[in-house]
């Protein structure tokens, strides 16, 4: 019996390590967490009793930490990896720069953990309004305001990163979202114009089918690439008759479930159900799905500006490319595309490097220094910089034909983290054919008042 | 008066490991129940919301989905991975030449690392492009296995991957097993007229009592524990078909912030396995006990 009873509470032991130590680990962090933010925010206030900077005025080794989200580059050498490091090191010998680079999901968790842990990276890229909240808010940031280059960047893309009229991080950029699609297998389906609404899209998509190619892939496995075909389609569906749906939502005039989102829903989910988008899409990852356009297994492809270097290689059929926004407007009502933007530079406000880091932005976005040249072509994305331009022909090309449209940031930009999430795990249930675009409303409406209750 | 001495000498020993298991695994893990009952996003302050995450968890749908999902993986990790590690020992256990060949090729999976196992399989099951694919486009079907783009098929076809990484360590130990029953009984079967399968099934697999339940039991841990096969193939997909209690959990914390309501079903997970293993783990003694 009391072998037996032995055995038993050894199991519920080892059941207990992996049951509850994502919880454990949480705790450990929390508790560090819990009284953080009046810490924070009193050091940033009393900013002149801080602790002396280590490298203040000498030339005491200090190396910062920082961290970014993987981006695809073609170049052999990669700015945030090798340039930056580098033109830093030369430009200042005692300061040495750690970066950390990691895809976007683990990115996310991997930077809040290290805040929670009180050991938040020293700088860091992070998303632009609602995403950026709960950083400034638990006062893990430091406030930008005074850093003297701001005011060269477009005010509205600055803008995007201030809370309560403070600015908390330095634009690295905009981006789009776009479709890209193949010229040589619109010319061959006998398609001579770009779409200018949903009807014509259709038709068009239509035509490709007809003539035997597969209009649309996509890499549905990883579900958050429904957002891009998902946000071309919503610009025009929601905000073309209600730009200020995102801030109805807050004070509940309106909902997911307002008839422009579940048509948004629904006409994306018309694409599957024609049979214009790739079969077996929800067994594609997003690199499968970006092969198979490059290998000319299907016409368009829904990304984004910011997949350029990995989109404009050659696969295995040589084709000329494109890029458009998908019009889901109706004949003769407005078009509304998407430009967001990309990502901020964000510091540390609990840092001891303070001097240094100012010495590294300021080099880094003062225009003329080796370090800015090197961003500025090197950069993914779309300068936001006063006097920079894009020098990609396909950017170029696509701002111009739009420049006159209004234009709306990604429509995440403005939820709480997790409502997106739940749109792309029901979406993908209606692909299957098991939900509708009801129930992806109705699956946001229910995240979203929970996560804003 | 002297043993009493000698006791509390040796009990004082105990101390700083006990400290340090109840300092960073204990309090760690009752603070985590708490966290259950409050709306902590991971970063900042929390409020005490009460049941609101179970509520939540139970309204949505996630609690029954990632139970019901855990148990099917788990089933499927403990049959199919016993039988398949079962058949292959007993073909390993024969007196073939090439045997220490095969033992070597069939516990290959198991050196690899998950996520190798992981990026192999995608490709293997990738539409368009993988293994099964090409398979079945050379023998001539026009109608391809999507597996893991299925919401049918996905959670089976991340556990099958489970077991074919699994089974070369539970061959080698129901090897171990079958090695261990005496010549003799083996012997006295045969005199006794028992052909290969009779031997199989009446000795050999009753004799194996013992190594069944520690294979089991490894099993059905593993198949609650699963989390890497779901988060590399199928990331929970599609839908929810493939979303386990491990996966669910990860998903609320990381992806959605929601630690709190995170820690609410790494409760309900953790009574959930607990019972559940108790039950088995006593059911599978008393089988040995008969056996």
């Amino acid at each position: 019996m009391k072998k037996r009873l032995l055995s038993i509470l050894l199991i519920a032991l080892m059941l207990f390590s992996f049951t509850a130590c994502n919880g454990g680990k949480e705790t450990g962090k929390t508790e560090d967490s819990a009284g953080k933010p009046s810490d924070s925010a009193k050091t940033e206030d009393t900013g002149a009793d801080k602790e002396k900077p280590a490298d203040t005025g000498s030339d005491e080794e200090v190396t910062l930490s920082l961290m970014v989200t993987t981006r695809p580059t073609t170049e052999s050498k990669d700015f945030y990896l090798d340039w930056l490091p580098e033109l830093v090191k030369e430009k200042y010998p005692n300061i040495n720069i750690e970066v950390e680079q990691l895809p976007t999901d683990q990115y996310k968790q991997t930077v809040r953990l290290k805040f929670a842990s009180g050991e938040g990276p020293d700088f860091f890229t992070w998303w632009a309004g609602l995403q950026a909240k709960d950083l400034v808010e638990a006062g893990y940031v430091r406030d930008l305001s005074e850093f003297p280059q701001l005011g060269k960047f477009k005010k509205e893309i600055a803008d995007s990163y201030a809370f309560d009229g403070k600015n908390y991080a330095i634009p690295l950029g905009t981006s789009f979202l776009t479709t890209w699609y193949n010229k040589d297998a619109f010319a061959k389906a006998g398609i001579t114009q770009l779409p200018q609404n949903w009807q014509e899209f259709l038709d068009c998509c239509e035509k490709l089918k007809q003539s035997g190619i597969t209009p649309i892939t996509a890499g549905d496995k990883q579900s958050f690439v429904i957002q891009f075909g998902m946000y071309q389609i919503g610009a025009s569906e929601i905000y073309a008759e209600n730009p200020n749906f995102d801030s109805q939502l807050f004070t509940g005039e309106t909902k997911f479930t307002d008839p422009s989102w579940v048509s948004t829903v629904q006409k994306f989910a018309d694409l599957y159900q024609k049979g214009y988008v790739i079969e077996d899409s929800l067994g594609l990852s997003q690199e499968q799905s970006r092969q198979a356009f490059l290998d000319g297994k299907a016409a368009m492809i829904f990304d984004g500006s910011f997949g350029y270097d990995a989109l404009a290689k050659q696969g295995a059929v040589e084709f000329e490319k494109g890029i458009f926004c998908v019009p889901s407007n109706d004949q003769g009502k407005k078009f509304v595309y998407n430009l967001t933007p990309s990502n901020g530079i964000f510091v540390n406000s609990d840092d001891k490097k303070q001097d240094a880091i100012d010495k590294v932005l300021e080099y880094w976005f003062t225009e003329g220094t080796p370090l800015f040249e090197k961003w500025t072509t090197t950069t993914s994305d779309i300068s936001c910089y006063d006097g920079v331009e894009d020098s990609r022909e396909l950017i170029k090309e696509y701002l111009d034909r739009y420049k006159n449209d209004q234009s709306i940031y990604n429509l995440n930009n403005a939820w709480p983290e997790g409502v997106s999430d739940m749109m792309c795990t029901i979406f993908q249930d209606v692909i299957s054919g098991n939900s509708s675009a009801e129930d992806v409303c109705k699956g946001m409406d229910s995240k979203f008042e929970e996560l804003t209750r | 008066m002297a043993d009493r001495r000698k006791r509390y000498i040796l009990l004082a020993f105990l101390v700083p490991a006990l400290s340090f298991y109840l300092i960073f695994w204990i309090s760690p893990v009752l603070m985590s129940f708490f966290y259950g009952l409050t709306n902590w996003s991971g970063l900042g302050d929390y409020d005490f919301i009460g049941l609101k995450n179970f509520k939540y968890l139970i309204k949505e749908g996630t609690m029954f989905n990632s139970l019901k999902n855990t148990v099917t993986y788990a089933l499927f990790v403990v049959l199919w991975g016993n039988l398949q590690a079962l058949s292959l020992a007993l073909i390993l256990n024969m007196k073939l030449r090439t045997k220490g060949f095969f033992r070597t090729v069939f516990y290959i999976p198991a050196l690899f690392s998950t996520i190798v196992v992981a990026f192999i399989w995608s490709y293997v099951y990738a539409p368009h492009y993988g293994m099964i694919y090409e398979i079945t486009s050379t023998i001539g079907f026009t109608k391809h296995l999507n597996l893991i783009g299925n919401s049918a098929t996905a959670l089976l076809a991340t556990a099958f991957v489970e077991t074919w990484k699994t089974s070369g360590t539970m061959t080698i130990i129901y090897l171990a097993g079958l090695q261990n029953i005496p010549e003799e009984i083996l012997e006295s079967a045969k005199i006794d007229g028992c052909g290969a399968w009779r031997t199989t099934w009446n000795v050999k697999i009753p004799m194996l009592a013992n190594t069944i339940t520690v294979n089991v039991m490894l099993g059905l841990i593993g198949g609650f524990k699963s989390f890497d096969y779901v988060f590399a193939l199928t990331g929970g997909g599609p839908g929810k078909s493939s979303s386990t209690l491990m996966y669910s959990i990860y998903k609320m914390a990381f992806a959605e912030s929601q630690f709190g309501k995170a820690e609410a079903l790494a409760a309900v997970a953790f009574l959930f396995i607990l019972v559940v293993s108790v039950i088995v783990l006593l059911f599978m003694k008393r089988k040995e006990m008969e056996a």
